[in-house]
């Protein structure tokens, strides 16, 4: 107990140490180009409560969620396919390690061709860029299971289903939620960068309209500071489901 | 064993050729059947990296590219290891950055990227601030992670042969350390090199990611998927480069 408090307490003094260099670098600067902590947290309670704000942040939510939807299904099974064949696994590694750190944004335009500008396009988009992260995660863990695991589903006649909702996802899903939790961020970003890129709606093409049109700095910082608290409390839920599974899997192996 | 291992090694080689050879074929194909404006079959694709490569302006564009990401590597280095070895110094520090530095790459940073050309300008420093911010969290983290994994045993040793703290460092700490630098640099050069063409890409005056974008918007299809057929191929390159070294460099270390 005495552990998480202190825990908080550094995030506290972290949280006040950021606020604190946020406040000073925006008196030192020119106030068109950096709005304080506190006019950016007031400038975000007014966009909450815009409809249009609604309509560009249900875009997005949208288009995330198709994404990442996309992300859980094949990622996860394409994952697992890789980690039970070792052969397949090996052959493919190369291409999605290097594909996991090219700079795909490059690709974008080729996603507007195929997609058209629409959300389409940013569907695609975020799939393929939050993709690689949940493939490897789910491999790495599938391809160390216990080969008695294993063995035990063939003797009992598993048929795939069976198999994967028996044994491998409670065996690999300590990882699999670190590898959700990364694609996750990644498919958010890709869908946030498809928008910036090209588009008319969602919050990446709020923020590019507003640093473009006359750079409303204030609006710029909410919107940012909007995304940040967003990918942060996504990944707190991530990071408290991870941590309960493996204190479960702690208390398993010591007994308790 | 060994005899045993080799021919398997050897298919799974073959297959990544042949999984190669079928995707460029399967790729060419489809351009060739599925004739659109948009679309270019491969052999002009090819003919316009080759003619690419005598192109002044795409040269100049390259090779400034290359000039920034080289750059912002440098400054993510510097600062990386300072901060990474500060981490492992002082405990306070690490405890205080290092749960921020695991929650820091959640972020979506490339939304930060139009209030920094707010803030600076629109020349090469938002980019250049833009890749370092995304790159230099990566090295600290894997610096301090290798010092601190670095087995008290060996430090011992060299404590009964009494060195000096500098002695210590240069012949005991950092050798035995060194396969996390350097898995820290691949990280973040990989993450230089895409900040920096993402944010090029997205909005800027110079370089191989604002060529691509104009390529784009100006409808030169032939050189569009040629530059990204020649930056990919080299990232890909690059990436696949460090990642063999990096295995071999963990191998050559582990068995000594």
């Amino acid at each position: 107990m005495s552990g998480w408090r202190r825990g908080m307490r550094t995030y506290g003094l972290v949280v006040v140490f950021f606020l604190a260099g946020w406040q000073a670098i925006s008196w030192i600067v020119p106030r068109f180009a950096l709005s304080s902590p506190w006019e950016t947290v007031q400038t975000l309670g007014f966009l909450l409560n815009q409809s249009w704000f609604h309509s560009h942040l249900s875009t997005t939510l949208y288009e995330t969620a198709w994404a990442y939807l996309f992300v859980i299904l094949t990622g996860l099974s394409v994952g697992v396919a890789l980690g039970l064949s070792r052969f397949w696994g090996e052959v493919a590694e190369p291409y999605v390690v290097s594909i996991y750190s090219l700079p795909k944004v490059l690709l974008y335009p080729l996603f507007l061709i195929v997609f058209t500008v629409g959300a389409a396009s940013k569907i695609a988009f975020g799939w393929f860029h939050g993709i690689f992260p949940l493939i490897i995660m789910t491999r790495n863990t599938v391809k160390n299971i216990n080969p008695v695991y294993l063995k035990i589903a063939y003797s009992f006649h598993l048929n795939f289903f069976q198999l994967f909702k028996a044994i491998l996802l409670p065996y690999a899903l300590p990882s699999i939620v670190t590898g959700l939790r990364l694609g996750f961020n990644l498919t958010l970003l890709g869908v946030v960068l498809g928008e910036l890129i090209a588009s008319s709606r969602g919050l990446g093409y709020l923020l590019a309209a507003r640093a473009a049109e006359g750079f409303i700095v204030e609006e710029v910082m909410a919107i940012v500071l909007f995304l940040f608290l967003f990918a942060l409390a996504i990944n707190g839920v991530f990071g408290l489901w991870e941590r309960s599974l493996t204190r479960g899997e702690r208390a398993a192996r010591y007994g308790r | 064993m060994k005899a045993e291992v080799a021919p398997l090694k050897k298919k799974i080689i073959a297959t990544q050729w042949l999984v190669l050879a079928v995707a460029g074929v399967a790729l060419g194909a489809l351009l060739h059947f599925f004739r659109q404006p948009v679309l270019i079959p491969l052999d002009q694709i090819l003919k316009g990296v080759w003619a690419l490569t005598v192109d002044q302006g795409f040269l100049r564009a390259f090779s400034a590219t290359m000039v920034l990401i080289l750059g912002t590597f440098v400054c993510s280095t510097l600062t990386g290891c300072l901060l990474g070895m500060g981490m492992w110094r002082r405990k306070g520090l690490r405890d205080a950055l290092a749960p921020l530095l695991q929650a820091y790459y959640a972020l979506p940073s490339f939304a930060l990227y139009p209030v920094f050309v707010g803030l600076l300008g629109m020349n090469v420093f938002p980019i250049v601030l833009t890749g370092w911010l995304f790159s230099f969290p990566a090295i600290a983290l894997n610096v301090a992670t290798g010092l601190l994994e670095v087995p008290e045993v060996y430090v011992k040793v060299g404590r009964s042969l009494s060195l000096s703290p500098r002695q210590l460092f240069f012949r005991i700490q950092l050798p035995a350390s060194l396969p996390h630098w350097f898995t820290g640099f691949k990280l973040g050069f990989c993450y230089c090199l895409i900040a920096i063409l993402a944010s090029e890409f997205i909005l800027s005056v110079s370089g191989v990611g604002r060529w691509l974008s104009d390529s784009f918007t100006g409808f030169e299809f032939q050189n569009l998927y040629a530059g990204i057929f020649i930056v990919l191929l080299l990232a890909a390159v690059i990436v696949l480069f460090l990642t063999w070294y990096e295995a071999r460099f963990y191998r050559r270390w582990s068995v000594r």
